[in-house]
Order: structure tokens, then sequence, then C-alpha cells
């Protein structure tokens, strides 16, 4: 099953059954830290995953952003309700540490990012070297539009696509009306088309004339 | 404008059917409503191009393993720290610092304050809001105590009544810095260590605080302090075990500063005399991605 996949399925709020990982979250908001580092070595993979996604792979801050969203979870675990699974907790987790660092690190990481970006179109498995190249400047777009939103507009869109999550998903993760959501996912639609249409770069790409 | 564009398109199907949760009528539905949806249509391209990145790296297992054990790690240090043995909180911050232990313990490091900035859930709000990600404010001033948005930790009565005695020894402050720092308190950590370094200047506990000070310094985006730090021990210890801890740091200083020359110079040091560290191959990228 594709990473995604996976992520999206264990993603789902109405899970028929059972949160396997929340006997574990609640040994470790108890204090128990042997349960600390098997809940890491369950969830840490897709947080790793996540945080790749948000900063490029090939980042190298990849790691520290991970560790710094591990810190997050474990530390959050001790007030979590259980109104998520603790796996989408997690992959929410990671996704805002690793927004929060990419834009605490935007004016001295530019370089980096283009040049993780570039290690992203080595890496794709994209059909044609065109939609290898295409997906990676749009990623490139995406990311940079994340910085620049407004910080809730940003983790709407950023849960909406690289998380895959529904409205309603989004809306009981950020404890907001699914209302207010949609207005959120509208604006940064808006601002993504917008960023897309008036790339030079990509409508080059696409044979666009601008 | 992209004819077919609706930005207030309200459908979910695209979300469902990227799950494989739709049955053969919503499938047809999506494929309809794809036709006449640009927004959708470009919301479709940007989750394909980013589910084209969601691979597992070969390394992924060794570095959960790593991060687990650092969590391990972390545990236990902290159950000594507040067992009230100064000696095994002081030892737990070498150990930590120095990852003599294993590479987890190397990993670790406290989080920045940006990602603490949002408060842990309220009482009010529900417990799956996640407490992290407001981008921190800059440190208007780079030699003041970090500003920490988020609301304090709250005290342990023993630890307060333990750091407010008139008189503590240079083992006892780096102590109780450790354990607020492990609680989350960097406000009073801060505070601590640098007690320490002006009460006891010269002590080894003094020069071992540099390091922990310098990385929430570090943390906070105070580069000009955090530097001030990581040099300072590297001035007190050319040869201590921590080196390699202090050039790292030193190098995401310079990193933060963009002091490009001084950074490259601090990556090359560290690998000339560190080439088995950890800290290696973070320094092996930077010299390739920062270039003067």
């Amino acid at each position: 099953m594709p990473a995604h996949a996976a992520a999206a399925e264990a993603a789902s709020f109405a899970a028929a059954r059972p949160d396997e990982l929340l006997p574990l979250a609640r040994a470790v908001g108890a204090g128990d830290p042997e349960a600390g580092a098997t809940l890491v070595g369950a969830v840490g993979g897709g947080m790793l995953r996540v945080v790749r996604k948000v900063l490029g792979r090939g980042h190298p801050d990849i790691d520290d952003v991970t560790q710094d969203a591990v810190i997050a979870l474990l530390s959050s675990l001790l007030t979590f309700r259980a109104e998520c699974s603790v796996e989408h907790f997690a992959n929410r987790v990671a996704l805002l540490t690793a927004l929060a660092a990419r834009r605490r690190g935007r004016a001295r990481a530019r370089q980096v990012t283009v040049e993780a970006e570039s290690l992203d179109d080595v890496a794709s498995d994209h059909a044609s070297p065109l939609a290898t190249t295409v997906a990676a400047r749009r990623r490139v777009l995406v990311r940079q539009l994340l910085d620049e939103l407004p910080e809730v507009i940003a983790e709407a869109l950023a849960s909406h696509f690289i998380l895959g999550y529904t409205v309603e998903e989004i809306a009981a993760a950020s404890a907001v009306p699914a209302n207010t959501v949609w207005s959120r996912l509208r604006l940064g639609k808006q601002a993504l088309r917008r960023k897309l249409e008036r790339d030079g770069e990509l409508a080059d790409m696409l044979g666009v004339a601008k | 404008m992209i004819a077919g564009a609706r930005e207030d398109c309200r459908g979910d199907l695209l979300a469902q059917g990227r799950r494989g949760a739709l049955s053969d009528a919503g499938r047809l539905a999506l494929d309809a409503h794809l036709a006449a949806c640009a927004t959708c249509r470009m919301a479709r391209d940007v989750w394909s191009d980013f589910d084209a990145v969601d691979v597992v790296d070969v390394r992924d297992g060794a570095r959960v393993r790593a991060l687990a054990d650092a969590v391990r790690a972390r545990s236990g240090a902290r159950r000594r720290a507040r067992a009230g043995r100064p000696w095994a909180a002081a030892a737990a911050v070498l150990l930590i610092a120095s990852g003599s232990a294993s590479a987890g313990i190397w990993l670790w490091k406290r989080p920045a304050a940006g990602d603490r900035a949002r408060p842990p859930v309220a009482s009010a709000a529900p417990a799956s809001h996640v407490p992290v990600a407001r981008a921190p404010q800059p440190a208007a001033v780079e030699t003041s105590p970090p500003a920490v948005t988020r609301q304090p930790a709250p005290r342990r009565a023993s630890t307060i009544a333990t750091a407010e005695r008139p008189r503590q020894s240079a083992a006892e402050l780096l102590a109780v810095a450790s354990a607020a720092r492990g609680q989350g308190d960097t406000e009073r950590a801060t505070t601590l260590y640098r007690k320490l370094q002006r009460d006891y200047p010269g002590t080894a506990e003094a020069v071992v605080s540099m390091l922990p000070l310098g990385r929430m310094l570090l943390a906070a985006g105070a580069g000009r302090a955090a530097l001030a730090q990581f040099d300072s021990y590297l001035r007190a210890s050319t040869r201590g075990p921590l080196v390699a801890e202090a050039l790292y740091g030193k190098g995401q200083a310079c990193a933060l500063l963009d002091d490009v020359d001084e950074e490259r110079a601090t990556w090359r040091r560290l690998l000339a005399d560190h080439a088995d560290s950890p800290y290696a191959p973070h320094a092996r990228r930077r010299l390739t991605n920062v270039q003067p």
C-alpha cells in the first residue's frame, strides 16, 4: 500500500475499530517512559514522512524538526482527549511543527529549500521528465505559499493537501466549525490558483502563453 | 482565470476518493465533478504531487529507532533529576550533550521556542487541538533571555524552594537549571544557567552550562547570544568531551546569523576534528548546500 494511502486510512476519524494506540498514549500521559519510546516507534515513521513532505525531501533539517515534533507530541498527550486517532494527532503535530519550522527558517534557508527541491526531482517516480519537473515546481510553489499565507489558512490548506484530511477532520482537529474550514480552504485555494497561474516558470513548462 | 474555477466548491469527494472510500457511483460522481470544477482538478494535481514524495526512506527505520531511544534516555534522565540527586541531573546533562550512550541521545535536543509557543491545550479547548506551530517573533534584543510566549509550566514547589535558597553550589544550580529545562520552563532555566555562570565563573559546571543555554538561545532565535555561549565553551574547553556538540551549535548559530564564511569554517573544523561525530553528516550537507 502506498504510504499516502496508509496515512489516509489511518487518518480516518470514524474508524470502525478502536484506536490501538490510545492505551499507549494514555500511558505516556501518565508518565510511563517505556510507553513514550514505544509510541514514537509506532508513529515516528509517519511523522517523519509528513515533515519530509512539508520541508522537501533532502532538506537538512528534517531530523531536527521531526525531533521537535516528537517532543511536542509527547508534551501534548497529557491533555489528549482522543477526539481523533493518536496517529492522526501525531501527524498533525508533525505538520504544524514543520510549518512553523519553515516560517522560522525561511529567511536563512531559501537556498536549501531550492536545493532540496532539486533532490525531489531526482527521486520522484513520475512517469515523464516533464511531469516530474512540473510536479516539483508545483510543490515549491505550494510550500512558498504556505509560508506566505496567514497561519490558520496555511494550516487548513496543508492539512487538506499534505495530510489529505477532509473538511470535517480538519474542523475537529483544529477545534473550529466546518464552515470556518471551508472559508479558509476557499481563500487558500484562491491564493494557490493565483500563484500557479502567475508563475512564469510553470507556464513555460506547460507551454501556456503568459 | 481558470475556466470552471469554483473556489467555493464544497465537494469532499476528492478526499474520499483519494483514500479509496468511494463507491462506484461515488467515483462516477467524482469524475463528473472534476470535468466541471477546475479548482478540484488543481487540488487533485497538487495532491498527486505531494503523494509522489510520500515515500519511505531506507534510513527511516534507523531514524525512528534513534528517536525512540532518545525518548527513553530523556525519560530516564528526568526521573533521576526529579529524584533530587544533583549529581545525577548533571550527569544527565553531560550524557545528553555528549551522546556517549547512544545515537539516539546524540539526536536529542530541546524543542525550539517557536514550536512550543502555542500553549498546551487550554481547559476550554478540545484537547486534540495541537499545541505547536505559531511562528515566533524575532528576539528584539538577543542578549536578553529568550522570549517565551507560552504559559510556563507549573513549577514544582520543591524545585522553587531549592532554587531560591540564598546560596547554592555550582552543582546544585546546574541540577536545578537542568530540571527546569526538562520541565519546559525555559525562562527559569535561562535565568539559572546565567546565575551559575555569573556566580561560579570558570567552574566545570559553568562551562558545561554554556551548551544547554546556547541551545535554548538558538531555539529562541537569539543567534548572537547563542554564538557567544558556544564560543565561550570552545575557548574554555578546547579538548573537552562536548567540543563536537559546541561546534554543531556554533555552526547552527552562524547559519541563523547568515555568517556563511564562519559557518563553513565551523563545519570544516567539526569534520576535521570529529569526523566520527553524529553531526558529521549534517556538517557535510551544509558545506554542500551553503556556498560563499
